[in-house]
């Protein structure tokens, strides 16, 4: 058997893989980045994994990077937890309202959210703990992925775009 | 040996078709690979994206040789390797009770789970390799 003709073969086979999986990487809009860092999904799930076995109910924090790179994987839930009037002034895009001092007339609401997504709720930012305390409550009703965004809506104005 | 010959033509277009969408569902979302890849928790991340990216490319190409007849010896090593590498980590994802999507032929979150099953498949596609590249072995040596 020609061994180094086979290995030869094998070489060019995985050189050209490489080179098609890096062009083809970088065009696809489900493509992969190159990092040595888990992105925040799963870090995000490992810090909850963490939580569980140290049997805290406490939601996590997150900040705005995480937050945009959750919802660029599109695998998130975002609740505002101001009054109606606040969030049709201007809301994080996609967010659905939960006043938290309506909490008990939106039970129906939560029980509808699907329990395997990320939920992460804001308020203004400090010093509103809406966002934290219905968190809080997720946690208690039995939702085991919920982080909120403490830093709050004054946070994300200051760089990005609000829907009204 | 008309029929040996056929048989071996079944499993060279059975393996070549296989691996070829085996690649493509996975060349599509490299991300959703990446992730069925670091469910295993076995190597670091950065292992984890460059595998997800070349790992389909090498499923497909090899898929194709082996479809149209060409570096067949390889090819079919090629996908020995490959099998002998997913083998070894749906063991381990077994012996680790881990419930996680297999990210072989799918990697939806739907996917088949990894299991004795999976294994088995696995277990049998690399014996049509090891027969494969037997035959071309044989071949070159008449």
């Amino acid at each position: 058997m020609n061994v180094k003709k086979l290995a030869a073969e094998i070489g060019v086979v995985f050189a050209a893989a490489a080179l098609l999986g890096f062009a083809t990487n970088d065009l696809n809009p489900n493509g992969v980045k190159i990092s040595i860092n888990r992105p925040v999904k799963q870090t995000a799930d490992a810090a909850l994994q963490r939580h569980q076995e140290l049997d805290s109910a406490e939601p996590i924090v997150i900040g705005k990077e995480q937050l945009k790179r959750l919802v660029q994987a599109k695998d998130i839930i975002i609740i505002d937890t101001r009054t109606p009037q606040e969030f049709l002034q201007g809301r994080i895009p996609n967010a659905i309202n939960i006043p938290f001092e309506r909490l008990e007339e939106s039970i129906e609401t939560i029980d509808s959210l699907a329990k395997t997504s990320w939920i992460v709720t804001y308020c203004d930012g400090p010093p509103c703990d809406k966002a934290q305390l219905l968190a809080a409550e997720l946690i208690d009703m039995g939702f085991a992925r919920v982080a909120y965004y403490d830093a709050g809506l004054d946070d994300w104005k200051k760089t990005e775009g609000v829907q009204q | 040996m008309k029929l040996q010959g056929l048989l071996l033509l079944l499993m060279r277009l059975f393996l070549g078709a296989l691996f070829i969408y085996s690649g493509v569902v996975k060349i599509i979302n490299p991300a959703a690979f990446a992730e069925a890849i670091d469910n295993y928790r076995m190597l670091p991340y950065l292992f984890v994206t460059l595998m997800a990216i070349i790992l389909p490319w090498v499923e497909l190409i090899a898929g194709v040789l082996l479809l149209i007849g060409r570096w067949l010896r390889s090819s079919s090593l090629i996908i020995m390797l490959l099998n002998i590498v997913f083998i070894i980590a749906i063991t381990s994802a077994i012996f680790r009770g881990l419930d996680i999507g297999c990210g072989c032929f799918s990697v939806s979150e739907d996917a088949a789970k990894v299991g004795v099953l999976r294994l088995l498949e696995d277990i049998l596609y690399l014996i049509l390799a090891i027969i494969l590249f037997r035959s071309q072995t044989i071949e070159s040596a008449h």
